[in-house]
């Protein structure tokens, strides 16, 4: 038997994998405990609200490397990471890329998967391709193959349409 | 009350001619997108948001689907008017709240309409009647090609469309469902059923959205999550859990009429009918719950004092904002029931 990671009294039901950076966490807890961290399998993804999710993976040691959480600030509309957590909205598009390495676990958490596979939008644009490239570059570089892996189809899917 | 020429048009998402529209009242599918250049509604100043609305309404005036459109700024309207809008499920009440530089256009019929500066610049819908997702994600599905071609879209190629809550970034896509659910309501299975949708990546809401009672039986059925799939895959995969959903409905209608319950059913069936044409004063909700009773009725094949066409105006014209606009004056709670009392005595033939 398992126990739970957590309170290490009862058996462990709930299994969760986080990855921060290039870091792993596992996590083997109980339902109890499980529940208290807004993690379960009933509970609908998106009936937890925003700041609910945050506090459920900071409480789970799921803590963002690189950019300093409290103090991190888009520098296109000048929100502030602290006041996302507040109100669960971002600012502008450019938050996005501002607080990427922060926002990333969280995407997963809400949707189960890392990255969009619907419509693409302009991927011909030159500015696009420009940015995959660059993409391309630092996951060649951080050894994330299977995200290189994808953006080269990226890349080759915006030749084929231009 | 610019709107009230709104309650002779009849809403394409009414017709009781549409597949399975005994027990699927509607299907919607909603796409939200940002124009790349402006911060998002929330963030955004004044100034902002007013450009926006203009973009918006520059790039939908020369496509051809809004050739008919009405082109609307919320605080050009009153109160009973948005009010109209909410109850027609063309805007959410969240746009209602703060009107200045707030858009909305809405197309022939009702089919397709825009939400202009709400939690994001843009929210594109499709509604039809029946289960038609398919139909809904069609006509939007043509609507944002066209419309990305004239406005600039925030999109980035991991996480897709950007959106204000990353609930909605990826696809931007909810899709759901209107089901009348009175059978499984009935045997109290309900809960039951709709406690197990969770687990295949479906939110169950009351008729209201978010945060509200369930009134007349009827239940909105949501796709949970909207990234990591195609658009495809998350509308055939809602699709796949209305109808089973719809076939665990018509097992429970066909259990009931067949059984020892049959005649307690068609006792409160015959006394909403009675209700509904014979009362002086009736609350929304009071008539809900007996609309809910006729619907079931008339899907079972019995003797009804109205057809499914004229349920499904009443269902609409007994709200509140819908009430008042047809008295053409603002109406306090109780002269609303005792004019809805009487209109639908009138919708009746009582």
């Amino acid at each position: 038997m398992m126990l739970c990671s957590h309170c290490r009294k009862k058996e462990a039901s709930v299994f969760f994998k986080a990855i921060d950076q290039n870091q792993v966490i596992e996590l083997h807890l109980c339902g109890d405990c499980a529940e208290k961290r807004g993690i379960s399998l009933v509970s609908e993804p998106s009936s937890l609200s925003i700041p609910e999710i945050l506090a459920g993976l900071s409480g789970l040691g799921v803590k963002p490397g690189g950019l300093k959480e409290q103090s991190a600030a888009c520098q296109a509309c000048g929100l502030r990471y602290s006041q996302f957590r507040e109100t669960g909205r971002l600012g502008c598009n450019h938050c996005y890329a501002s607080f990427r390495p922060l926002l990333a676990p969280l995407v997963s958490r809400i949707h189960g998967f890392p990255r969009h596979q619907g419509r693409t939008y302009r991927l011909n644009s030159a500015r696009n391709l420009e940015e995959l490239k660059k993409k391309l570059k630092l996951a060649v570089a951080t050894e994330d193959f299977e995200t290189a892996v994808a953006l080269r189809d990226q890349i080759r899917q915006a030749g084929q349409s231009e | 009350m610019q709107l009230n020429n709104m309650l002779k048009l009849k809403a394409a998402w009414l017709s009781a001619d549409a597949p399975e529209s005994a027990i699927v009242l509607s299907s919607r599918v909603r796409l939200a997108r940002n124009l790349e250049r402006h911060a998002f509604p929330g963030k955004a100043r004044a100034k902002d948001l007013s450009q926006v609305i203009g973009e918006i309404f520059e790039g939908t005036r020369k496509n051809r689907i809004f050739g008919k459109a009405a082109f609307l700024r919320l605080e050009d309207l009153d109160d009973l008017d948005r009010g109209l809008l909410v109850e027609r499920h063309l805007i959410s009440k969240d746009l209602t709240a703060e009107p200045a530089n707030r858009g909305v256009v809405v197309g022939e019929k009702e089919k397709i309409s825009l939400m202009i500066n709400e939690e994001d610049h843009l929210r594109m819908q499709s509604l039809e009647a029946g289960l038609s997702l398919s139909a809904a994600w069609e006509a939007l599905r043509r609507l944002d090609d066209e419309l990305g071609q004239r406005l600039n879209f925030a999109y980035d190629p991991d996480w897709g469309f950007l959106t204000a809550c990353p609930t909605n970034l990826g696809t931007g896509l909810r899709a759901s469902c209107l089901l009348h659910l009175p059978a499984l309501g009935w045997s109290s299975s309900v809960n039951r059923v709709l406690e197990s949708l969770s687990r295949m990546g479906v939110i169950v809401r009351g008729l209201y959205g978010e945060g509200t009672r369930v009134l007349g039986d009827i239940f909105q059925l949501s796709n949970a999550t909207c990234l990591g799939r195609t658009e495809e895959a998350f509308i055939d995969r809602l699709k796949d859990v209305v109808e089973r959903l719809v076939e665990r409905e018509k097992e429970e209608r066909q259990r009931l009429c067949s059984g020892p319950e049959r005649v307690k059913l068609e006792d409160s069936v015959y006394r909403s009918v009675g209700i509904l044409s014979h009362c002086r004063i009736i609350t929304f909700e009071e008539a809900m719950h007996h609309l809910s009773y006729i619907r079931l009725g008339i899907a079972l094949g019995w003797a009804m004092p109205m057809g499914l066409p004229q349920l499904n105006d009443i269902f609409l014209t007994a709200q509140p904002a819908h009430i008042q606009m047809a008295a053409q004056k603002e109406l306090a709670a109780r002269e609303r029931d005792q004019f809805r009392a009487e209109k639908i005595r009138g919708q009746i033939g009582a």
